[in-house]
């Protein structure tokens, strides 16, 4: 299979990129994991649920706006299909059972983030989620994540979620918020002129007007034995860090966990794109220009991978990426790009003071990683604990590479998606150095986990 | 998406009835029978049944559930018919599927 301009992930940014592209008459796939395009912001109920316009989230619309233009330009697009391998602009794709390569002129990136993993004891019992998973189960199935739900994290992401967690028909016990307002106020300047951004925040707050809210709060453990049973919360300090003597008990059967997202650079890793530390957001980000362009010619970047900036962001970077990628393949000449993008990166410039403003703010501060008990898992999916981390690292071993080899971690199905931040953190404390400093593990294929036949029997 | 021209069928669920859902069939999971409809997951009809353990870890034994719900964490895999590690979140319910989770087994 062929394509000028290979786009993966169908989220809002890999959709926005697909219609660039695509006006400007280059040939376009659209390579997306999910069932149904639009990502996690866009995400809904299958076609099959006939649900009433007052249940419909407040993003359907333009969702389906966007769905609709990429299915009028012509886009064809690969849904349930995982790009597992790069080999240069060659992708290897695995769709039903098959895998079979997909040859792209040009790449488009846009594969978008999932919630940071936190880890506290108890966070492994069923009932513990992100606010991601919770939303999903919620939105999509219009099933209760839990009857008593709490909710605890950082950031306004936690609104919609609670929003649609009530709609479900669960009782919210409680929403903890690790900031307190009186430090948002700091961040009123880059407010100013985001009014739709306000009218979102109002209609939120007055459909939770009846939800207890806790701030300046964060999770501390999770207990239960079949199941999560109960949490206890803790006041913090401006670091995040428990203040003694300041525990909650809620009986609960279902917590999400908001703390901010992560972006997937397990593609961009695979191309050899160069990534950047971000200490706002405490992650490796795409490095890229003005024009979405990465280190490596040919490879484009859009949305969260980039930066956690939100859907609007996302998407004029998808276009501003999309029409790049068609002047790379001199679709357009640089001037008419140049025109086509403009538009984008003004608008992309005025959302990003806002999206600047929430990651300072609701970033991760250290409490959120200190503390961790040594009996506390880190790795999922092997079992390894935090003292497991921290014996390798004092034996000499602060390398993610060598406390996988030595311990397991990150060698699961998961592959350290979930872990490989947690354990960074762990390594920096116990050498006290900057998680930046901390090497990152090296990606390789498959990005997610395929059958060794459909590998083997490749096309 | 577009509206199918003919009457589709509505079904609703005792949980939340203000819900109009696609056909009713039944799952099999763990050789228990699920009521579940058109359109659902894997996991949204195991979730709803109030099935919490979705497998066991080989060493600890310890319960875990579904995490992130989006096909990052795998830890929501189970079989079904004759397909091994299927992440429930991305799965499509199906009449008749016979699905195993790994809540009695280790791994």
């Amino acid at each position: 299979m062929q394509a000028e301009v290979a786009i993966i992930g169908g989220g809002p940014a890999g959709m926005s990129a697909a219609v660039a592209a695509s006006e400007c008459s280059a040939q376009v796939v659209l390579v997306d994991e999910y069932a149904h395009m639009g990502g996690q912001f866009f995400k809904r109920a299958a076609d099959q649920f006939r649900l009433q316009s007052q249940q419909l989230s407040a993003e359907h619309r333009a969702g389906e706006t966007l769905r609709q233009r990429v299915a009028a330009s012509g886009v064809e697009v690969l849904s349930s299909t995982l790009v597992w391998s790069a080999f240069g602009k060659t992708l290897m794709l695995y769709r039903d059972g098959k895998s079979f390569p997909l040859q792209a002129a040009a790449i488009v990136l846009a594969t978008g983030a999932c919630d940071r993993p936190v880890a506290f004891p108890g966070w492994t019992l069923p009932g513990v989620m992100t606010a991601g998973g919770a939303q999903t189960l919620s939105r999509t199935q219009w099933v209760k994540p839990g009857h008593r739900v709490l909710i605890a994290g950082a950031g306004p992401f936690v609104m919609p979620v609670a929003q649609q967690v009530l709609r479900t028909g669960a009782e919210i016990v409680a929403i903890v918020e690790a900031t307190r307002p009186a430090e948002w106020w700091r961040h009123a300047g880059s407010m100013w002129g985001q009014w739709p951004r306000f009218s979102e925040a109002f209609g939120y707050w007055r459909n939770l007007r009846h939800v207890p809210v806790l701030y300046g709060h964060k999770i501390l453990r999770a207990f239960g034995t079949d199941g999560v049973e109960a949490v206890e919360i803790t006041a913090v300090d401006r670091a995040w860090r428990a203040v003694p003597g300041t525990l909650k008990r809620y009986e609960v059967d279902a917590v999400a966990t908001a703390y901010g997202f992560l972006p997937n650079t397990e593609a961009a890793d695979g191309c050899g794109c160069e990534l950047l530390w971000d200490p706002h957001g405490q992650a490796w980000f795409v490095k890229h220009d003005a024009g979405m362009a990465t280190s490596v010619p040919g490879v484009y970047a859009a949305g969260e991978i980039t930066g956690i900036a939100g859907s609007a962001v996302a998407m004029e970077e998808g276009r501003i990426a999309g029409i790049s990628a068609a002047e790379y393949l001199k679709k357009i000449k640089p001037a008419e790009a140049e025109q086509r993008r403009r538009p984008s990166v003004v608008e992309r410039a005025h959302l990003m003071r806002f999206a600047g403003a929430l990651n300072e703010c609701f970033g991760p501060r250290p409490g959120l990683w200190e503390g961790l008990e040594d009996a506390t898992t880190v790795c999922r999916c092997e079992e390894v604990t935090a003292g497991d981390v921290r014996s390798c690292v004092r034996a000499g071993c602060a390398t993610m590479k060598g406390i996988k080899d030595w311990t397991r971690a990150g060698m699961g199905p998961c592959q350290g998606r979930i872990c490989r931040s947690l354990i960074a953190q762990l390594v920096a404390q116990e050498s006290s150095t900057d998680p930046a400093t901390v090497q990152r593990p090296r990606i390789r294929p498959p990005f997610k986990p395929v059958p060794f036949d459909a590998m083997a029997l490749s096309e | 998406m577009s509206r199918k021209p003919s009457m589709p069928q509505v079904e609703r669920d005792e949980r939340t009835p203000q819900i109009a859902r696609g056909a009713a069939f039944t799952v099999e999971v763990d050789g228990r029978a699920l009521s579940a409809h058109d359109g659902e997951s894997v996991l949204g009809v195991i979730w709803a049944a109030g099935i919490r353990c979705l497998r066991r870890t080989a060493s600890k034994k310890e319960p875990r559930g579904f995490f992130c719900g989006m096909g990052t964490c795998f830890d929501c895999l189970v079989q079904v018919d004759d397909r091994h590690n299927v992440r429930a979140c991305l799965e499509p319910a199906r009449p008749g599927m016979r699905i195993a989770t790994r809540a009695k087994s280790a791994g």
